[in-house]
């Protein structure tokens, strides 16, 4: 459980320090997939936390859920938006450096992650918009 | 790749091997007499089966069928009388005796009536433009089979044994849950007593049960029966049958919870009305496709889901536009629920004494329970007693001192108390924080992490336990060093819940094949998220006698570890249990706590929290030269601001330390700066080149009180660049840190930094770089402000002089002449 809370951390800090308020998206398996494309260049101690796997309704990571949930449960996002899209990161860059060292996150590696995250999670939305 | 149903089950088999096995073996003991009775029946031995009809306080009558009176009457269901469906909430509420086996004959006719609701009510509907679900005898039975066999996975005290089996069998629960997740459509987390359950229908024992004519499902591969019942025991989906069915047993509104929150209402006395029968008749069974699936949570797993059944759709439950009051107040009801009874402190309390009972039965006898130890067929009063070590039993060898106490204390009822509340919305002191959110999530997200940790837990215990006693030691009231001397490490408990409130995505079908989320007039299910989220709760509980003592130890650890302070909304929580404010006194005479410490125990401070030595990093060679250099910043600042800090103020100070330390260092030891003579910009240039090659958000020239500050690192550390002159250069550019102040009062800042250039007029001007930082008061400034000043050389001639900085006096090896 505790790596799940971990995990939450170091996804919403990396994501505030690299997207600032660009929003996490939550839903139409995007993060899941884009998470999978990055899953090699996770830190160290996070690489063997997520599973992945090819399911009824396509392809999910099976922690996301509880770690989206621990990321609320924390105050680092906000409760998603009506449509249940999107979530808000609300803490700060000060906040976001502050939790990542106290986890000995390398910040640039992390915001890099993030970065790159981000613009993955763009393309498959791209992707899933226009197969739709 | 789906599996048959044969495949499927070796694969369980194989992927999950310890546990399967010891479901193996407990499904065939307690499936033993069930066998026999058939073989008996159909040898004519046995003529009594027959239908059973049971009085219940929720449903009235609850008919049972002569093939689930089998089942009922063996020892898988039977001995779950005595496993109580609250666990130990029943030495609060005295009512809340009511067990699994009582629950499990109410779920049974909790799904028969949504069945016959749904039935009905299609029955009754015009035809819409896609058939319905039959609903056949043999879709009946084995809803009702599921809802019989629900819960037969659980074991004593309900959820509160989940973590010790979960711990000893993580990885086989892991791949039972990769593998399900990988053959049907499932959202939630399987928790461990479903996923016994499920095992239990799976396992070979019920395979030769269900082959029985007595259950006539009326389908021929009995393998496929047991899967279609464990899916519908976990609530997936799945191809193979009418997804509505598992909506029936596990879903948003499912049978489960209109039977549980009926009954746990009805048991503990709580004046919580359901309207359970409108609620189920209001209950339509819909056909969901890609084009009138509403947007949600779970939208596009559900629109993929309907793509990928048989014609692009598959069968749910909604509740019709007339029925949302009820769902409402079935919303609202459960919100509450939560609130006061499953979340009540002292239910809290009592299942963590349980817990904790577990493992120091488990730890004293020096290894792990197996699952065969803990399912050994006795109710939660007698598994207290042969967990203390009163009562002995063949199957499970217990009995240590500690749990011999807690055994005692759980039977006597002597529960411990609330001694410290957590919680993120009792954090004072950020009313002035620009970002309150961020500021509270900086003390908050720490602490709910590592506390989600039953290991983390533990420690802390551990640490309150040894912090009491030694406090209790320097304390004059007699009172508090006689607490101290009775507290035993059992005797504190850490707790913080992760048992949360899941959202109902119910859709409401308003007719014509049109499904809406039912948020008509506000959103029930975000609003019992929220309600639950802003009232989680975290305590650390003690005996009466040791409240006070343990609340103040605990409020230094927490304050220590996470710069949590409480505050009146935390102490109004705890209803007397604060310690007395003379015992501060007393530890800060005895040299325990420092003055600081005391300002903020006796909440003195508006601003409470302070840097402290480990949160400063200097570079290695700076702490191997000085090591006493981060405790004299810290206590610098502590000295200076004895306000304290901010939480956020905190780590960017914390930060901007340890970033112009090492850009001093970088400076010292590269040569084409330290022959420079830079510019103001200049300088700032590659302080700003050196932040972000260490990945620092930073900022140049943003405008605030009417000028432009040069750096800001992330949105509230400041630096101001200065190219010194004059002998000292801590005393040159005096102005400079006014000029920051300036900015500082604007971003709400009481601590700023400095980064001076200067040239020294000869080599022995020259600064050690552990010498180049310095702490300023400004207190001739209208509010206490700090400035933190390092200072860079600039202009050597000859930079060799960095390689070899002078030696102070005092660091000289006295042996070397």
């Amino acid at each position: 459980m505790r790596e799940i809370y971990e995990f939450a951390e170091f996804l919403s800090s990396a994501w505030r320090l690299a997207n600032k308020d660009e929003r996490i998206p939550t839903s139409h398996g995007v993060l899941d997939q884009a998470l999978y494309e990055m899953k090699d260049k996770l830190p160290a101690n996070f690489r063997d936390l997520l599973t992945f796997g090819n399911t009824r309704v396509g392809f999910r990571c099976y922690e996301l859920p509880d770690i989206l949930y621990a990321a609320q449960a924390n105050l680092l996002t906000s409760e998603p938006n009506p449509t249940y899209l999107t979530t808000a990161v609300q803490i700060d860059d000060t906040v976001a450096s502050m939790l990542l060292r106290r986890r000995r996150v390398d910040a640039n590696l992390a915001t890099a992650f993030a970065k790159e995250l981000f613009e993955r999670a763009k393309r498959i939305a791209k992707q899933d918009a226009s197969a739709a | 790749m789906q599996l048959p149903p044969g495949d499927l089950l070796e694969e369980f088999r194989k992927a999950t091997g310890e546990l399967w096995s010891a479901v193996d073996r407990l499904s065939a003991e307690w499936l033993a007499p069930v066998e026999k009775r058939l073989a008996d029946i159909s040898s004519g031995k046995d003529p009594t089966l027959r239908r059973k009809l049971i009085n219940d306080p929720v449903w009235k009558s609850i008919e049972l069928y002569d093939h689930e009176v089998l089942l009922l009457d063996s020892p898988l269901v039977q001995r779950l009388r005595g496993v109580r469906q609250l666990g130990l909430a029943n030495l609060v509420f005295p009512g809340a005796n009511h067990d699994r086996f009582e629950h499990l004959c109410g779920v049974v006719e909790s799904a028969d009536r949504m069945f016959h609701a749904l039935k009905s009510n299609r029955d009754s509907r015009p035809g819409g433009r896609y058939p319905l679900p039959d609903f056949t005898q043999s879709d009946l039975k084995l809803v009702r089979l599921a809802a019989l066999l629900h819960d037969v996975g659980h074991g004593p005290f309900s959820h509160a044994i989940e973590p010790v089996v979960e711990k000893r069998y993580r990885g086989d629960f892991t791949a039972f849950s990769r593998i399900v997740k990988e053959q049907v459509h499932l959202d939630s987390k399987i928790a461990p007593a479903e996923a016994i359950s499920a095992l239990i229908v799976l396992s070979d024992a019920m395979g030769r049960v269900l082959r029985s004519s007595k259950f006539a499902l009326g389908i021929d591969d009995i393998k496929d029966v047991q899967w279609r019942i464990a899916v519908l025991i976990l609530g997936a989906r799945s191809a193979r049958q009418e997804a509505c069915f598992s909506a029936i047993i596990s879903s948003q509104i499912d049978a489960d919870k209109l039977d549980y929150m009926a009954r746990d209402a009805h048991h503990t006395g709580m004046p919580i009305a359901f309207d359970t029968d409108r609620l189920i008749r209001k209950l339509e069974v819909v056909q969901c496709t890609p084009a009138n699936i509403p947007s949600g949570s779970s939208h596009q797993r559900n629109v993929e889901f309907a793509r990928q059944s048989a014609n692009d759709r598959y069968s749910d439950i909604a509740v019709v536009s007339s029925g949302v009051g009820a769902l409402e107040q079935m919303l609202i009801g459960r919100a509450f629920l939560y609130d006061r009874l499953y979340h009540h402190h002292k239910v809290r309390a009592a299942d963590a004494m349980a817990q904790r009972l577990i493992r120091y039965a488990e730890e004293e006898r020096g290894q792990p329970f197996e699952l065969e130890e803990l399912y050994i067929s006795v109710g939660d009063d007698t598994m207290i007693r042969i967990l203390g070590g009163e009562l002995k039993h063949a199957k499970i060898a217990c009995g240590g001192d500690e749990a011999a106490r807690l055994s005692e204390a759980i039977t006597r009822r002597d529960l411990y108390h609330r001694a410290f509340a957590f919680r993120a919305s009792f954090h004072n002191s950020l009313e002035a924080e620009t970002n309150e959110t961020s500021a509270r999530a900086a003390v908050w997200s720490p602490m709910s992490t590592d506390l989600s940790s039953m290991t983390e837990r533990q420690i802390l215990e551990r640490e309150i336990f040894d912090r009491a006693k030694l406090f209790a030691r320097s304390i004059k009231d007699p009172v508090a060093r006689a607490a101290g001397d009775a507290l035993r490490p059992s005797e504190v408990i850490v707790d913080l819940s992760d048992n949360r409130v899941k959202p109902v995505t119910i859709n409401v079908h308003v007719g014509d094949d049109v499904l809406e989320q039912p948020n008509l007039f506000f959103d029930p299910s975000r609003w019992s998220n929220v309600y639950d989220l802003q009232k989680r709760t975290g305590y650390v509980f003690a005996p009466r006698e040791a409240v006070q003592i343990v609340n103040l130890a605990a409020a230094v650890l927490f304050f220590e570890r996470w710069g949590y302070t409480g505050g009146e909304k935390g102490r109004r929580f705890i209803r007397g249990a604060a310690y007395r404010q003379e015992w501060v006194t007393d530890l800060q005479e005895a040299g325990l706590i420092d003055p600081f410490l005391n300002d903020v125990l006796s909440e003195k401070s508006v601003i409470r929290s302070y840097l402290r030595p480990d949160e400063i990093i200097l570079p290695s060679d700076w702490q191997n030269e000085d090591p006493a250099l981060a405790q004299i910043i810290a206590n610098d600042l502590r000295d200076y601001l004895p306000q304290g800090l901010s939480a956020e103020d905190r780590v960017a100070v914390a930060i901007g330390i340890e970033e112009l330390s090492s850009f001093v260092k970088v400076w010292n030891t590269d040569s084409k700066l330290l022959k420079s003579n830079p510019a103001e910009h200049e300088l700032q240039t590659e302080l700003l080149r050196h932040l972000r090659s260490r990945g620092v958000v930073a900022h140049e020239g943003a405008e605030f009180a009417g000028g432009e500050t040069d750096v800001i690192i992330g949105e509230r550390c400041l630096i101001e660049n200065k190219i010194g002159a004059g002998k000292s250069p801590f005393d040159s550019k005096a102005d400079a840190p006014y000029q920051a102040n300036r900015y500082g009062i604007a971003l709400c800042q009481r601590v700023f930094f400095t980064l001076v250039a200067y040239t020294p007029s000869s080599e022995k001007d020259l600064l050690r770089q552990t010498a180049s930082v310095k702490v300023n008061p400004l207190d001739d400034l209208d509010r206490t402000a700090v400035e933190i000043r390092f200072v860079v050389p600039v202009g050597l001639s000859n930079p060799s002089l960095a390689k070899k900085p002078k030696q102070s006096a005092a660091k000289k090896d006295p042996s070397v002449p």
